[in-house]
């Protein structure tokens, strides 16, 4: 089972305060969209809604193509993964799966046959007489994904599933949820404040702020070509270096530096004027002192040993950079270096609204 | 351990032993003296020992002592109390379940005036409200009968059951009550299924603490039940403070612990939930 | 304004607002509804039943200029005054007895909180017996040899309210002594090894580290006992029956008899909204406070 999801015009208020005004969103069929945000970006409001857990004041909501914007929750076709997993705390993990259909009025032997096919689909069946505090947290999650199994949801939604558990736990459960998407090849929608999580499991993740979608696209584009200058800040860790200059002609003026922009690809004709300029920090290269050349001289201040790379942190004319250096290199604070920007994958955003250029 | 710390301790049970001692005292005087005959009391005094365990006093309140114009002890106040008692706590309680629950989960407009308004109720003294529930009362013809005292311990009752409940609810994680509108439950299959039955703890503390204060009522009693309902501390009242003829002691005391029994008895077998119920109710308040 | 803005919220409160129903037919019926029937006939003359008879605000005239009113309004502030001070102290002074770790802290806290389960009416009977001139305490003490030995209060016009204080002390320090236990649970055992670092008293420890810690569970437990202040009712009338004459007369019992035994609602009525006024008038800045402090706290947030 799987279906398109399509949001138009969406506009959800509280009293007389407007969350979402006038968003559009269109997820294919079976498709993983992750909707990023930092803490009160709406991404939450906006799953609610789609499940219709938050009334909507205006637009339109489709799922598989049919009108569900009034829809009650239990006739969208969806099923829902919450934070805690919300898992009834008194049923066993038999009844909390079979809930649903009872609530539906399914014929009992349905039920059983629904029930015991997605207990062996997720190895859940030798705890289906346990109650939910004896499982363990994966097992939990199972359950939780079971619910919306049964149920034949043709939309998977999950509300920051995995925030509530400890980071090795996270990793493996991340792994699950993908190789479920794989598998079912439902449609799913994943709300989350975390980029590795969103990098990893989105065909496509939407970046929100303020209730508004900044960027909608794969992970290689969003973090390569970031559309605007809060999408570029929030993914990416180290953050990427923002440095405020001119654009003159084909090149960027900075520190008195006069940077190429030959092989930087503008949306439109690049005009002079005040502009900053995005450099990922594996997109700075120490060259070292000796190699000479138009690198900038710069000192390092601090050198935080990762394992497999080593993040520099290093200062040049008043700017402190950071930079994604090899692991295995020697460095120590205070050492000069000379830095070399590779300028055709920077990023180039309107000083004013920083959008990308 | 030091001289000093030493002395401090002493000091600190001598504190305990002697507040014990005197919070303890009226319990014991009440329970002797009730054992007791009326010659053996002016002879050896409140504080004396029992000589022996004479029965004679507490049958005498149970079946003979004198409410007023009728001498038929204290039993049917008994029989009068768990009658309005046992409805009146059911209904409050499933009434203040409810009301937690739909206020809570469900939100609908004006509820938190609502509360308010309830919990401003609940706290003010009945008096201000009396003489137009007895009109009305009146008017539908069940003034001073069984139903009349139970409505209106219900409308008394509901408002510090729903804060209960609601203190309770509102500590629950709301993700529960959305999942069971995703899982297609509708308003009364959500309180019936998940949220009456995960309310287990908060119900015990809330039927504790609900027949325990509805056993103990007075007033209501007094001004609704009728003369036919009137419910046992009414009786026991009037047993004691009905003078005819010459008092007898202990036959009043043995009717004041026969009172007591009930809530000493659930006091003690509840342990921490009465504990529990005092402090929710008045840290949600 | 409409109520519901959609039709789905219309489908989505029906049900809540159902069950919320009766809830808002106790409220504006049996509160709101009764105090305003209540002014009603305090306007007027009536005696034993409600009449038309408009009289202004003579019955509030007459109330005021009423020495029993002032005696019972009186009684509700001295035995405000004491009960409330009474039951914290010696609540508090329990509360941290039991939190320095003793043996059997289960029964004594079992004996410091019995009183609670009581009915006022076994309390003021109890207390009565108790202070008893012929047979009680006083007859006892003075059987020992000390003949000078006085403990009548219920039956001395002077003392009358205090044997209402000290039964109601008797019956409360229990709850604010689990309150504060509660509160001192609740408190950062650090505090404790801190203030043993620092070198700093058990007793400055309790006074300037952790008693101020409770303003919460103080709070608490003030509004707990204020409650039962102006609801005292029940436990005048088992201990002293207001008397001797109406010397430990209260509101509640002065309402009370003017209702059913005086046969004047009018009188009564006007006594009740007064009540009313008195309590809204301290409760509603209390209130209007407290929420101001909140917002203030969750603004600097």
């Amino acid at each position: 089972m799987t279906a398109s999801v399509t949001l138009s015009g969406l506009r959800i208020e509280y009293g007389h305060h407007v969350a979402i005004d006038g968003l559009d969103l269109s997820i294919r069929e079976g498709e993983f969209v992750v909707l990023l945000g930092p803490s009160g970006c709406g991404k939450s409001t906006l799953l609610n809604a789609i499940a219709g857990l938050e009334p909507v004041a205006g637009g339109r909501i489709e799922i598989g193509g049919a009108d569900m914007t009034r829809a009650l929750p239990k006739d969208r076709g969806i099923g829902m993964v919450f934070q805690s997993y919300a898992l009834y705390p008194h049923m066993s993990v038999e009844r909390n799966l079979s809930f649903a259909l009872a609530s539906a009025g399914r014929p009992k032997r349905e039920i059983a046959q629904r029930v015991a096919d997605v207990a062996g689909m997720l190895q859940l069946t030798p705890y289906l007489k346990r109650k939910p505090a004896a499982l363990s947290g994966g097992q939990r999650q199972r359950v939780a994904i079971g619910r919306a199994l049964v149920r034949e949801a043709a939309v998977f939604l999950f509300d920051e599933p995995l925030s509530n558990l400890d980071a090795k736990l996270r990793n493996d459960l991340r792994v699950e949820i993908k190789k479920l998407h794989q598998r079912i090849a439902s449609t799913m929608i994943y709300v989350t404040h975390d980029q590795v999580e969103a990098m990893t499991l989105g065909d496509r993740i939407a970046v929100m702020k303020g209730g508004e979608i900044q960027q909608f696209d794969t992970p290689e584009e969003i973090y390569h070509r970031p559309a605007n200058r809060f999408v570029a800040e929030f993914m990416g860790a180290p953050m990427m270096n923002f440095l405020e200059g001119r654009i003159e002609g084909r090149s960027f003026l900075w520190q008195g530096q006069r940077l190429d922009l030959s092989g930087y690809g503008f949306r439109t004709a690049p005009q002079d004027g005040p502009a900053v300029l995005g450099l990922r920090p594996e997109h700075v290269h120490t060259t070292g002192p000796a190699d000479g050349g138009t690198a900038l001289a710069a000192q390092i201040t601090l050198v935080e040993p990762m394992g497999p790379e080593t993040v520099l942190w290093a200062e040049t004319g008043g700017e402190t950079l950071r930079i994604r250096a090899a692991g295995d290199i020697h460095a120590e604070p205070g050492q000069a270096a000379a830095l070399a920007f590779d300028m055709p994958r920077a990023a180039l955003f309107d000083a004013a609204t920083g959008e990308r250029l | 351990m030091t001289r000093s710390a030493l002395l401090q301790r002493i000091a600190l049970y001598a504190f305990l032993l002697t507040a014990a001692a005197i919070f303890g005292l009226p319990l014991y005087v009440m329970v002797a003296t009730s054992l007791k005959s009326m010659p053996e009391l002016r002879e050896t005094g409140i504080f004396a020992l029992p000589r022996a365990l004479d029965p004679s006093a507490w049958r005498m309140a149970w079946t003979g002592a004198c409410t007023g114009l009728t001498c038929g002890g204290i039993s049917p106040g008994f029989w009068n109390s768990v009658k309005i008692v046992v409805p009146s706590v059911g209904l409050t309680v499933l009434a203040g379940a409810l009301n937690g629950y739909a206020m809570t989960f469900w939100k609908p407009p004006l509820s938190g005036l609502l509360l308010g308004l309830m919990v401003l109720g609940a706290f003010l003294p009945h008096q201000i409200f009396l003489y137009p529930l007895v009109q009305w009362l009146s008017a539908i013809g069940i003034y001073q009968t069984l139903p009349a005292i139970i409505v209106i311990h219900c409308i008394f009752g509901i408002p510090l059951m729903t804060l209960l409940f609601r203190g309770y609810y509102s500590g629950l994680p709301r993700q529960l009550f959305l999942a069971a509108q995703i899982d297609g439950a509708g308003f009364w299959r959500i309180f019936l299924c998940i949220m009456l039955p995960l309310a287990a703890p908060v119900t015990v503390v809330a039927v504790i603490l609900q027949s325990t204060a509805i056993w103990n009522d007075f007033l209501l009693g007094l001004v609704f039940a009728g003369r036919e309902n009137l419910p046992m501390t009414v009786q026991l009242n009037n047993i004691v403070n009905t003078v005819t003829g010459e008092r007898d002691y202990t036959v009043d005391m043995a009717a004041t612990v026969l009172t007591a029994l009930v809530p000493l008895a659930i006091f003690l077998l509840s342990g921490r939930w009465f504990v529990r119920g005092i402090t929710a109710g008045a840290v949600k308040g | 304004m409409t109520l519901f803005k959609t039709d789905g919220a219309r489908a989505r409160w029906s049900m809540p607002l159902l069950a919320l129903g009766p809830s808002w037919a106790i409220v504006l019926f049996c509160y709101l509804g009764t105090v305003i029937l209540t002014f009603r006939i305090s306007l007027t003359s009536s005696g034993m039943i409600p009449n038309g008879d408009y009289v202004g605000l003579a019955q509030y005239r007459k109330l005021l200029g009423s020495s029993r009113w002032e005696t019972s309004f009186g009684n509700m502030l001295t035995f405000g005054a004491f009960f409330l001070a009474g039951a914290l102290l010696v609540g508090t002074a329990l509360a941290v007895a039991l939190d320095r770790g003793v043996r059997g802290e289960a029964v004594f806290r079992t004996i410091f909180l019995y009183p609670q389960a009581l009915s006022f009416i076994v309390t003021g009977l109890v207390w009565q017996w108790l202070m008893n001139p012929a047979l009680g305490i006083q007859a006892a003490v003075q059987g020992w040899g000390w003949t000078g030995f006085s403990f009548d209060w219920p039956y001395d016009r002077g003392m009358a309210i205090y044997a209402v204080v000290l039964a109601g002390v008797w019956q409360a320090s229990g709850v604010v002594m689990v309150l504060m236990l509660a509160g001192l649970r609740g408190i950062d055992r650090d505090i404790w090894r801190a203030a043993r670092v620092d070198g700093i008293s058990t007793w400055r420890t309790y006074a300037f580290l952790v008693l101020p810690q409770l303003g919460g569970m103080l709070a608490t437990s003030v509004v707990l006992l204020s409650v039962g202040v102006i609801k005292v009712y029940d436990l005048v009338v088992a201990l002293t029956g207001g008397g001797p004459g109406t010397a430990s007369d209260v509101p509640a019992k002065f309402i009370m008899d003017y209702l059913f035994g005086r046969q004047n609602i009018a009188l009564a009525s006007a006594a009740s909204i007064a009540l009313l006024v008195t309590v809204l008038a301290v409760f509603v800045p209390f209130h209007y406070a407290a929420a101001l402090r909140r917002r203030a706290r969750e603004g600097a947030r």
